[in-house]
């Protein structure tokens, strides 16, 4: 239900400063901002919360570490594919678009900010409008997949593919397919998350430099 | 200790999805009052798309390269 709403709350925001009813304090950023940091701040309190951080923090090994490098690494990868092809674009814009793994909210607010400084908030707010589609689009792909990959045994690519919605939207279907590995996969799912969650914010300030 | 305050996670679980909202929502605003961006979103849209794909075909690609690795060298479940 979220999930749906979130993108359509884009959509409603398009359509009023379409209209020209965006007040000014918007174009200040200073709201924005604190609302971001007001976003971060119960993100992490939400993690710290869970009941379940317990056993969570239990199952992980360092063979766990491994798939969201490999999801990192591969998707970095690919990206650079895509710096290719976008020969107009610089290719630092195009790797940080790539390194949202799915996190559009944090991602496209995150690249605005980063770029706003170096190429003025028009040019950042271009790409990080490519940054908001491209992992809106991650999200919809990962929705439509996780369960077929999951159901086929391929779990391990279904959280990967879900990128950092394996530990939330995407949990479900990952896990829902009734294989004998679930709670393990539980485990490699919320810790993948985790682990991206915290590296979206690392690589885009680094590509935005 | 924070977790026993079922409270505040209460809180969080309403709060969360808010503070998502008006940021989404201010993003759409500084978005839908930028002509330019307007102007060119076919353009973004279709870079987009591919960006997305590349992506989950990187991320297919490397899991399966390690999977066997991933799933094995743990041993017992």
């Amino acid at each position: 239900m979220n999930h749906l709403l979130f993108p359509l709350m884009v959509f409603a925001g398009i359509f009023v400063g379409w209209c020209g009813f965006a007040p000014d304090f918007v174009a200040e950023y200073s709201l924005p901002q604190l609302c971001l940091y007001a976003l971060i701040i119960q993100v992490g309190l939400g993690l710290g919360m869970r009941p379940d951080l317990k056993s969570i923090v239990k199952n992980i090994n360092p063979r766990l570490l491994l798939l969201p490098a490999c999801t990192i690494v591969g998707t970095l990868a690919f990206t650079y594919i895509a710096t290719m092809i976008f020969t107009d674009d610089s290719s630092s814009d195009v790797m940080a678009i790539g390194s949202g793994f799915g996190y559009y909210t944090l991602s496209s607010v995150l690249i605005a900010q980063f770029k706003e400084a170096s190429v003025g908030a028009e040019a950042a707010a271009s790409v990080a409008a490519i940054a908001l589609l491209a992992n809106v689009v991650r999200e919809m792909i990962a929705l439509l997949s996780c369960q077929f990959l999951s159901k086929r045994g391929r779990g391990v690519a279904a959280i990967s593919v879900a990128g950092i919605n394996s530990m939330d939207v995407c949990l479900p279907m990952i896990v829902g397919a009734g294989k004998s590995s679930d709670a393990q996969l539980v485990s490699a799912a919320l810790f993948h998350g985790i682990i991206l969650e915290i590296s979206v914010p690392v690589l885009i300030s680094i590509f935005c430099s | 200790m924070l977790r026993r305050k079922s409270g505040l996670g209460k809180a969080l679980s309403r709060t969360t999805p808010l503070t998502i909202f008006i940021l989404l929502f201010m993003f759409g605003l500084s978005i839908g009052s930028n002509e330019s961006i307007l102007s060119n979103i076919h353009k973004d849209g279709l870079k987009a798309g591919a960006i997305a794909l590349l992506g989950v075909a990187g991320s297919v690609v490397a899991t399966s390269l390690c999977a066997r690795f991933i799933n094995r060298k743990g041993g017992a479940k």
